[in-house]
């Protein structure tokens, strides 16, 4: 990841609605080079319809992305080449066979990579001869994900890839994501519900809510801006009613307190009834409670708006 | 990989993915072929059911193939692949193609077979074809627009269906609104139009539906409007401010370029009273035909809507042969012809039914087939296009049996054998005997025989004068649809001058 390259892919001012109904508003978007970007949000908030717009397979009605630095609608044949997209429920021609797919697929692609197609056949434990329609939905997401990392491209997009896949294929798609970030400056923008999954890959979050990109930045910034602290009160103290402007949740079970904090200047002041209270750890926070942080925050804010 | 080959690439994979159809598809053309080219005789039963299978088996190789790579399906594998929406769209053209090409091969020597002119052959040739290709567009537009087999299937018969219905209630509109499926010239822009929006879908990779069903509905409103304002009428003549007062003669002879110098026809209009004078003649022959009396009258938008009974009395007369008809006349600007005479264009558009029942009954048998064995309800339509718009439409139509050697309506060749019904004594015209044949044809959906009458009338008498044998006629063209059946399509150029 190279912060000095321009983003490869450029969001500004993206609008797009169904019917009266406003599904992304002014949406502003950078994903840098290089970055494994997971793009997160609550159910109905737009990943989709942005992954769509930005792989080019919906039609703009506002605002414009860029991809490469050229618009979605004009990227030539040879950009094209170099982005692949997983769509969620992807359809897959399933008369064919594993093999026949390969040999239809790799002609579209000059980079089409051979042998990272065959390691990646194997890795998923995927049979060549058999007919795509025969295979499991788990199979299926590991062929879809085949064909997007063979071809060897600069931006690989994927829309909700763990979507309804036991663990082990979640782990074999996890595996297979990391192939795909390994990859000399490939570029991966991924939706996902599957927080925990995608944690050890994701070097870049992004929040959607509302229509809108609420937070988009490094993980390690984000997680350097929030701490877990836990605390062992003396006596089982009634939770205040409102919480410290810097405490994003807190959870009390039994004389302990777990608190997700934001760290600002004030960080560390406690409320006057935990002010005997010790502090028995302090850790940094996962994804999944960083997104529930960045969602509460919103939530937060809007109501205070 | 340029846009070339990724056509050629994906037609690749369409012919993989439809290869047993495929197979079925050549076994069946090989099928009407043979039946086509007689090589199957007597021609079994199962003979008659070859073309619309074939017609069926290439509508569900067109839906599959086309529904594979769907444009309105923004989960459709190709939409996530770098193929260019106008490579996609060629593949699937040049899959049609293909499948309109396969049985043209053998269609071509079907019609050559008869040792025809080359130019009528090819002309008989590209007709199937456009017919034929026509209904595979129509499939291959019904699958664009959605995803589902019954969706498509849906998409298909309710376009027939509308279609049908404009048909029915515009059959004295012009061709546009009388539907596409016609295989007019009207149709052929409706179809272009409609391929054009596919070529838009495309380009534009997933285009929402709503803006396909508006565009539809936008071209069906526009042409139906189109066609049903007073537009694409024409006023009346300033010298003829109204039917109802004006007489209208029509009395110059027409020539129709297929019937050479053989019937020529004569109309006199006048007012609400139209009465017709037709006028046959050749070298010796001249036969006049029976006057009608209007019925019904409207006239609206330049149209004069005439609704007649005519007798035809002077043929047989003791065997009236009636019929109910339709006139529309639309009234074109005045122009002059190359001789310099006022010439206004009428169009006509008629129904004649004619029923004689018993008359097939008295028929010879054919010296070399048994051609007819029950009842003829003979249908034919003539276009008749003259000046500007003007054009003549009359329905004739033509129904019979064979002795089990097929259907006529399947293009096999045979003899005909024609006898007007007449008493030795009072007969007028008598034709004992019409040598025919029909053109086998391997295209489904379309039955291009051609006809070949050669008519002799050895001891026919008008009036009691002896008729020496007339020239030969041309039919040029018959058509087989499935949704008017027996309609043969002549199509003749005459100019009516109007006075």
């Amino acid at each position: 990841m190279n912060d000095s390259l321009p983003p490869v892919i450029a969001v500004r001012g993206l609008s797009y609605r169904f019917g009266k109904q406003s599904i992304l508003n002014a949406l502003e978007l950078d994903v840098p080079q290089g970055a494994f970007y997971a793009l997160l949000g609550a159910n109905g908030a737009g990943k989709t319809t942005l992954l769509q717009l930005i792989a080019g397979a919906r039609p703009m009605q506002q605002g414009s992305a860029c991809v490469f630095g050229t618009s979605v609608s004009r990227l030539t044949m040879g950009q094209r080449q170099q982005l692949t997209y997983v769509a969620e429920g992807q359809e897959l021609p399933e008369w064919m066979t594993l093999a026949q797919l390969e040999a239809y697929c790799a002609p579209l692609y000059p980079a089409w990579d051979r042998t990272l197609a065959a390691s990646l056949r194997k890795r998923f434990d995927l049979d060549a001869t058999r007919r795509i329609g025969a295979m499991s939905r788990g199979q299926r997401m590991k062929v879809a994900l085949m064909c997007a990392l063979a071809p060897r491209p600069r931006l690989i997009i994927m829309d909700e890839p763990f979507t309804g896949m036991d663990v082990v294929v979640k782990d074999d798609l996890v595996r297979g994501l990391l192939d795909a970030a390994s990859l000399e400056g490939a570029t991966v923008l991924l939706s996902t519900h599957d927080i925990a999954e995608i944690e050890p890959l994701a070097d870049w979050v992004g929040f959607l809510e509302g229509g809108r990109v609420a937070v988009s930045a490094p993980l390690d910034e984000l997680r350097a801006r929030y701490k877990r602290v836990e605390l062992l009160t003396s006596d089982a103290t009634p939770m205040p009613a409102t919480l410290p402007t810097h405490w994003v949740s807190a959870e009390h079970a039994g004389l302990r307190l777990s608190v997700l904090m934001e760290q600002t200047a004030q960080g560390g002041e406690l409320p006057p009834q935990y002010r005997n209270a010790t502090q028995i750890g302090e850790r940094e926070v996962t994804l999944k409670e960083l997104y529930i942080a960045l969602a509460t925050g919103n939530r937060r804010q809007e109501a205070t708006v | 990989m340029n846009a070339f080959a990724t056509m050629l690439h994906v037609l690749r994979k369409d012919l993989r993915y439809a290869r047993w159809w495929l197979l079925a598809y050549l076994i069946l053309t090989a099928m009407a072929t043979a039946v086509a080219m007689e090589l199957l005789l007597p021609r079994p039963r199962w003979s008659q059911a070859v073309p619309p299978l074939l017609w069926a088996v290439g509508a569900l190789i067109v839906v599959f193939v086309v529904q594979a790579d769907a444009p309105t399906n923004s989960r459709a594998f190709w939409t996530s692949r770098p193929i260019h929406g106008l490579a996609m769209l060629a593949s699937k053209l040049l899959l049609v193609a293909l499948l309109v090409g396969v049985p043209a091969i053998p269609q071509w020597f079907t019609v050559r077979e008869f040792g025809d002119e080359r130019s009528i052959a090819v002309g008989f040739l590209l007709t199937s074809v456009w017919w034929y290709a026509q209904w595979l567009l129509l499939c291959a537009i019904a699958s664009a627009v959605t995803t589902r087999f019954v969706s498509a299937l849906g998409v298909m018969l309710g376009s027939v269906a509308f279609f049908a219905l404009c048909n029915f209630l515009f059959q004295h509109q012009l061709s546009s609104v009388r539907g596409a499926l016609s295989g007019n010239a009207w149709g052929a822009i409706a179809m272009i139009g409609v391929g054009a929006l596919l070529v838009a879908m495309y380009r534009l990779r997933p285009i929402q539906r709503r803006w396909i069903a508006a565009s539809i509905l936008f071209a069906t409103v526009a042409m139906l409007g189109f066609t049903t304002s007073t537009a694409s009428a024409v006023e009346v003549p300033a010298e003829t401010p109204s039917l109802a007062r004006a007489r209208l003669a029509i009395t110059d002879v027409l020539r129709s370029s297929a019937f050479g110098d053989w019937p020529q026809l004569s109309v006199s209009a006048a007012g609400m009273d139209v009465r017709y004078r037709y006028t046959f003649t050749t070298d010796s022959l001249a036969l006049t035909g029976e006057t009608g009396v209007v019925q019904r009258t409207r006239h609206y938008g330049g149209l004069a809507h005439l609704r007649y009974f005519v007798r035809m009395d002077d043929w047989t007369a003791e065997r009236d042969s009636a019929y109910l008809g339709d006139l529309v006349i639309p009234l074109r600007p005045s122009r002059s012809d190359s001789l310099g005479r006022s010439l206004t264009a009428v169009r006509l558009s008629g129904r004649v039914d004619v029923s004689r029942p018993d008359a097939l009954a008295t028929l010879p048998q054919s010296q070399t087939r048994t051609l007819y064995d029950g009842g003829a309800r003979v249908e034919w339509t003539g276009i008749i296009p003259g000046y500007g718009f003007s054009s003549l439409y009359v329905t004739y139509p033509v129904d019979w049996t064979t002795d089990g050697n097929g259907m006529a309506r399947f293009g096999h060749r045979y003899r005909v054998r024609l006898v007007w019904p007449a008493s030795a004594d009072t007969a007028l015209m008598r034709v004992p005997e019409t040598s025919g044949r029909y053109a086998g044809s391997v295209l489904p959906g379309v039955n291009l025989g051609k006809v070949h009458w050669s008519m002799a009338l050895p001891d026919a008498t008008l009036r009691g004068t002896p008729i020496p044998p007339l020239a030969g006629a041309q039919i040029q063209l018959i058509r087989w649809t499935p949704l008017a059946q027996y309609p043969v399509v002549m199509e003749h150029a005459i100019a009516l001058p109007l006075r």
